[in-house]
């Protein structure tokens, strides 16, 4: 190699030393630093209202134990499904549904699952007078990953 | 060597180079899907294939950045090197692998164009945890596909070497895009810290090779300064080994003075080829022979064999007490100047 290429060579060698190190050390201090807030609203009303619960069973979601759990008002107003996964979900891009029928197109979408975050989510009115059930999805992969049906009207009616 | 072009100049030490990192490659993917699927079931096989080709390529550039100095540490390193280009387009087949699929996972279910939504998905660039580092690593792999198109002995004729070797020294671009594209991405969303140790060892191993051969290479570009009658003294005789060279840096550029057969030659040290260290290597059937990469040129003239074009500047030299002097102004490439004798006085204590 040529004098001229070894200088240049040396000085990006040391251009790399001063700022490859310091840009890993900044990036890896930051993921701590920085929380990530999920912009998503939980419409669900006050949770300590919710005193009657309807359903409280355990599913499995791509081999996670999912805690589902659907509670009402006193007046049986308001629905809302909880889902508690035991451990995160390693599928990034979970959508979960109401819906009577068995595909999510005519669903309504109740929001988005991710990692072993606990959430909850209103359920429509129309879920306590027809059977249907929760259908969890893959946006990126365009499947079903997880469906089971969700019949209140019976719970509704006898409490 | 350069009498014609070929696609591939195959021999049997290319078969076994490329053979052993294709074999290497498979077996790297084979594992890290097998380990991946024992330890982690969830991921479809899209995402283990994301990951394995990424990891794959990672790890493929981090080997190509360390050849280099391996070899000017440690002569033992040089037959990596002698197909680094070869390994050097298999990183970018490997990353572009990575890409397509990444792109097909994650941009291509809307509708807006592949290329554009990677560009424009994430415009987050106040963040550092959410900085877009997707295109750090679209950048990266344009740089190695540029590489990867000119890395034929075709570009290498037809820009000349010093032309050619400053543009791929882009390379270290594209080494920085990597890391910061791994860093700003699956470090932020992966957390477990054997991935942080694992790129801080790759990280230290490219850097603490390169300073260290950067720091040697400085010192033997040391000037020789005795100068006896428009001639540098650049060693004596017995300094160098029978058929080998004593490399000295005179008037700005290293010169190689060959010994063999009771004479000695002096010739430019840069193969015209790639530039690389004629002085370290040997004098094989009577040619001076590049350690890189086999070409070959007369000691006395400086000129390749024919049918090939190649050649090198000359030194006028003479013998003065057993010391070698140098002339430090070169001759135009193949001129033949005379080598000179030296009697032989006692054996060579320093032969290798």
């Amino acid at each position: 190699m040529i004098r001229r290429l070894r200088r240049a060579h040396l000085a990006a060698t040391i251009g790399l030393i001063a700022f490859v190190p310091a840009l890993v050390f900044t990036a890896v201090s930051a993921r701590s630093a920085e929380t990530v807030v999920d912009p998503t609203p939980l419409p669900v009303g006050d949770p300590a209202s919710l005193a009657i619960t309807l359903v409280d069973t355990m599913h499995t979601i791509n081999g996670v134990n999912i805690l589902t759990t659907v509670t009402t008002d006193q007046e049986r107003q308001r629905l809302v499904l909880e889902l508690a996964p035991e451990r995160a979900l390693r599928l990034p891009d979970l959508l979960v549904y109401w819906s009577t029928g068995t595909t999510v197109d005519t669903g309504d979408l109740l929001g988005s699952l991710r990692g072993a975050q606990h959430v909850a989510f209103a359920l429509p009115s129309e879920a306590a007078e027809q059977d249907g059930q929760i259908i969890v999805y893959s946006l990126g992969h365009r499947e079903v990953v997880s469906a089971f049906p969700l019949a209140l009207r019976s719970s509704m009616g006898s409490r | 060597m350069a009498n014609q072009y070929q696609a591939v100049g195959w021999n049997r030490q290319k078969r076994i180079y490329d053979l052993t990192v294709v074999g290497g490659l498979f077996a790297y993917i084979a594992a890290f899907v097998g380990v991946s699927a024992t330890l982690d079931p969830a991921p479809t096989i899209e995402t283990v294939l994301i990951r394995a080709t990424g990891t794959a390529a990672l790890l493929l550039l981090h080997v190509v950045l360390i050849i280099g100095p391996l070899c000017r540490l440690n002569s033992k390193f040089l037959p990596l090197l002698y197909n680094r280009r070869h390994l050097g387009v298999t990183t970018f087949m490997v990353g572009l692998a990575h890409g397509v699929l990444t792109t097909i996972q994650f941009h291509t279910f809307g509708d807006v164009n592949p290329l554009v939504s990677i560009l424009t998905a994430n415009l987050r660039i106040d963040s550092i945890s959410q900085f877009p580092f997707q295109p750090l690593g679209l950048a990266a792999l344009l740089i190695l596909f540029f590489m990867a198109a000119t890395s034929h002995d075709f570009w290498l004729a037809n820009l000349t070497a010093p032309i050619w070797k400053a543009m791929h020294m882009s390379v270290y671009i594209a080494y920085a895009l990597l890391i910061s594209h791994v860093a700003l991405g699956v470090l932020q969303a992966e957390t477990h810290p054997s991935l942080v140790v694992t790129l801080g060892v790759g990280l230290l191993t490219v850097l603490g090779l390169h300073a260290a051969a950067g720091i040697r290479e400085r010192s033997l570009d040391i000037e020789q300064d005795t100068i006896v009658e428009d001639h540098v003294d650049v060693c004596a005789v017995d300094d160098i080994a029978e058929k080998q060279a004593h490399i000295a840096t005179i008037a700005g550029e290293r010169v190689a003075v060959f010994k063999y057969d009771g004479k000695i030659s002096c010739i430019s040290n840069v193969c015209q080829h790639q530039n690389g260290p004629l002085g370290e290597g040997r004098i094989i059937d009577g040619y001076i022979t590049c350690p890189w990469h086999g070409y070959q040129y007369e000691p006395d003239s400086g000129r390749a064999p024919a049918p090939f074009t190649e050649c090198l500047p000359t030194f006028n030299l003479k013998i003065v007490d057993g010391r070698v002097h140098v002339n430090p102004k070169p001759n135009p490439p193949g001129t033949r100047v005379e080598p000179v004798a030296f009697a032989v006085s006692e054996p060579n204590i320093h032969g290798r």
